[in-house]
């Protein structure tokens, strides 16, 4: 009985041993299994997140491309400040990078990177850039590159970390950015010169009124056969704006944005020609903008170098209004007494300052903009013009008198008087440089 | 020679030993556990294969319009409707026609696309207990900030 007990519990160990065995071995198949498949799993979600945050992106710059273009294009950046200021080429580029650039960050910085199994970590792109080497051959008219660097898609397990360059070069298809903006620069350059021209026509002795010096809007009642003209002119400029684009889908307009003007009395001459007017303080802003280097032409550099800006149109603009006299050289004089005659010239003098905006619409291609009713890509250019002209108004009549009270009939008491000659009588010259000051209604000698 | 009473222990033995390695693979072969790592392959292939046609959905450019079908849905969502116009050269597409001829190809009609204000697709069958859901991020087009909106695709195993 005793050999049998000890028998039994050496059976009894065997089987629990190989039990054990058994379910040992199965269970870490099983668990095999299980970290196979676990594995499989971070694998399929890795290629799936990399897969997933590129095509994000992609889309991502897609977008952020065509605000920037909308942006620009509302920008009212000023092709016309006096003379013709046209951003260059090299400045847009650089706007509508950096502006892409801005816009793609804040998507990749909202993209949801929360997992339990991973850390994923997206830096920021460094760089977008639009090559335009086609603008001027219509290469980038229908479509164009945007390229953007130096991003980084890390995925971290643990201590594991998986890390690949995020770099895209995507077309941007159906956004003719360029090719409004190549017509535009164009037609600016082109007609810009006849725009002030015409706005000087319309500055003349039959458009202002004769008793109202300001002219403060350009609805303003007061001068509204000059605010009539300008708009008139401007209707005129878009619809030749229009038909120099030729393009079917494109629709130009145009409005007047600011208007200011003012009489003068009293200028040096009664010279009907425009110039450059002294600008004052109203309607007199220039928008354009900074010269900076490309980040493509960049990338690696420390920093950008960054340059003065609006330099030259502040050097259209500005009028330091200090006179600088006026030179008068008597040749010679007899005190005796003279008849006045000879023709007495009443005159007027001012200046306006005056802005337009252009807007062509885009109608071909409508883009993924944020604005559910109207996606058409518009740019705006803005227009500034300064203009001085003297000899507005003019009424000649015949001077009377016996000098030196001379006295020009009918003349309006704030009006300036010229060419009231003395007979006989030396001559007294006056050259003047600056407008000068002569005292109102009363006859000089010449 | 062995004693009767030993064989029969010994028979005994052997009989429990048999039993006990039978109940062993048993557990292992007839419970629930490998049906279970079935499923989960079966999902996890599901899931790649969704996370396959969302790379593919960000990717693929329709005919007439060079957009990609992420662009059209933001559209889609931004204009709150199914139809978005794209001017004079291409027209008015059909977002929800070209998304569900898109989605029908690869998954039949067995999915769906959902978010807060947008659904696409078709209803899931009652008595389905097995759908798998992947989240596509859009970048949305915004007037501020670049938003993006996060789109449910959900598929369903019978």
């Amino acid at each position: 009985m005793k050999g049998q007990s000890s028998l039994l519990v050496l059976l009894a160990v065997m089987v629990i041993m190989m039990g054990g065995w058994i379910f040992t071995s199965f269970y870490q198949a099983q668990i095999q299994e299980s970290t196979v498949s676990e594995i499989e799993t971070i694998f399929s979600k890795i290629g799936t997140y990399l897969n997933s945050i590129k095509g994000f992106s992609k889309n991502a710059l897609i977008l952020s491309v065509h605000k920037a273009t909308s942006d620009i294009g509302t920008e009212r950046l000023t092709f016309y400040c006096n003379d013709v200021t046209i951003p260059t080429t090299k400045q847009m580029r650089y706007e509508l990078s950096s502006k892409t650039l801005n816009l793609l960050n804040d998507y990749i910085k909202n993209y949801p990177v929360t997992d339990p199994l991973m850390v994923i970590e997206i830096e920021n792109f460094s760089c977008v850039d639009t090559p335009i080497e086609g603008l001027e051959q219509g290469l980038n008219d229908e479509n164009f590159t945007a390229n953007a660097y130096g991003s980084k898609i890390g995925i971290s397990i643990k201590e594991n970390n998986v890390s690949t360059n995020n770099v895209m070069l995507e077309t941007i298809p159906e956004n003719r950015f360029w090719f409004l903006y190549r017509n535009l620069r164009d037609w600016t350059s082109q007609e810009g010169k006849n725009f002030e021209k015409m706005v000087c026509d319309c500055f003349s002795k039959e458009k202002l009124p004769r008793t109202v010096n300001e002219m403060k809007n350009c609805d303003d009642s007061e001068w509204p056969e000059f605010t009539n003209c300008f708009r008139e002119v401007i209707n005129e400029r878009a619809k030749n704006m229009q038909d120099f684009i030729n393009d079917p889908n494109v629709e130009c307009s145009g409005e007047p944005t600011c208007c200011y003007g003012q009489k003068e009395r009293c200028p040096s001459s009664i010279d009907e020609q425009c110039g450059i007017g002294p600008g004052g303080t109203q309607c007199t802003s220039c928008n354009s903008l900074p010269d900076n280097e490309l980040c493509i032409d960049t990338i690696g550099a420390s920093s950008e170098k960054s340059y003065g800006t609006n330099e030259k149109i502040k050097n259209i603009v500005s009028f330091d209004g200090e006179p600088e006299g006026h030179d008068i050289s008597v040749i010679s004089f007899a005190p005796e007494e003279f008849r006045c005659g000879g023709p007495c010239t009443f005159y007027e003098s001012g200046y306006i300052n005056v802005k337009a905006q252009f807007t062509c619409t885009d109608k071909k291609y409508q883009l993924s903009l944020p604005f559910p009713e109207d996606r058409y890509l518009k740019f705006t250019i803005d227009t500034k013009i300064s203009l001085q002209k003297n000899g507005i108004n003019l009424r000649t009549t015949e001077c009377e008198g016996i000098w030196p009270d001379c006295k020009c009939p009918g003349s309006p008491e704030d009006w300036c008087t010229a060419d009231c000659k003395s007979v006989p009588g030396t001559v007294v010259t006056a050259v003047p440089t600056t407008p000068p000051i002569f005292p109102s209604t009363v006859p000089r000698p010449v | 020679m062995m004693k009767k009473g030993q064989f029969e222990l010994l028979e005994l033995t052997i009989l429990v030993v048999g039993i006990s390695i039978m109940l062993i693979i048993s557990y292992f072969m007839f419970t629930e556990r490998t049906p279970k790592l079935e499923r989960l392959v079966t999902e996890e292939y599901s899931y790649s294969r969704l996370g396959d046609i969302v790379t593919a959905l960000y990717n693929t450019k329709l005919s007439g319009t060079e957009r990609t079908l992420t662009q059209l849905l933001a559209d889609r969502i931004v204009t709150n409707s199914s139809s978005v116009d794209y001017g004079e050269k291409v027209g008015i597409i059909n977002i929800d026609k070209q998304a569900t001829e898109f989605f029908d190809a690869y998954l039949d009609e067995k999915w769906n696309l959902t978010d807060s204000e947008m659904s696409l697709g078709y209803k899931i069958p009652s008595g389905i207990k097995r759908k798998i859901t992947y989240q596509i991020v859009l970048p949305k087009p915004s007037i501020l900030y670049s938003e993006i909106v996060i789109l449910n695709l959900c598929t369903w195993l019978e």
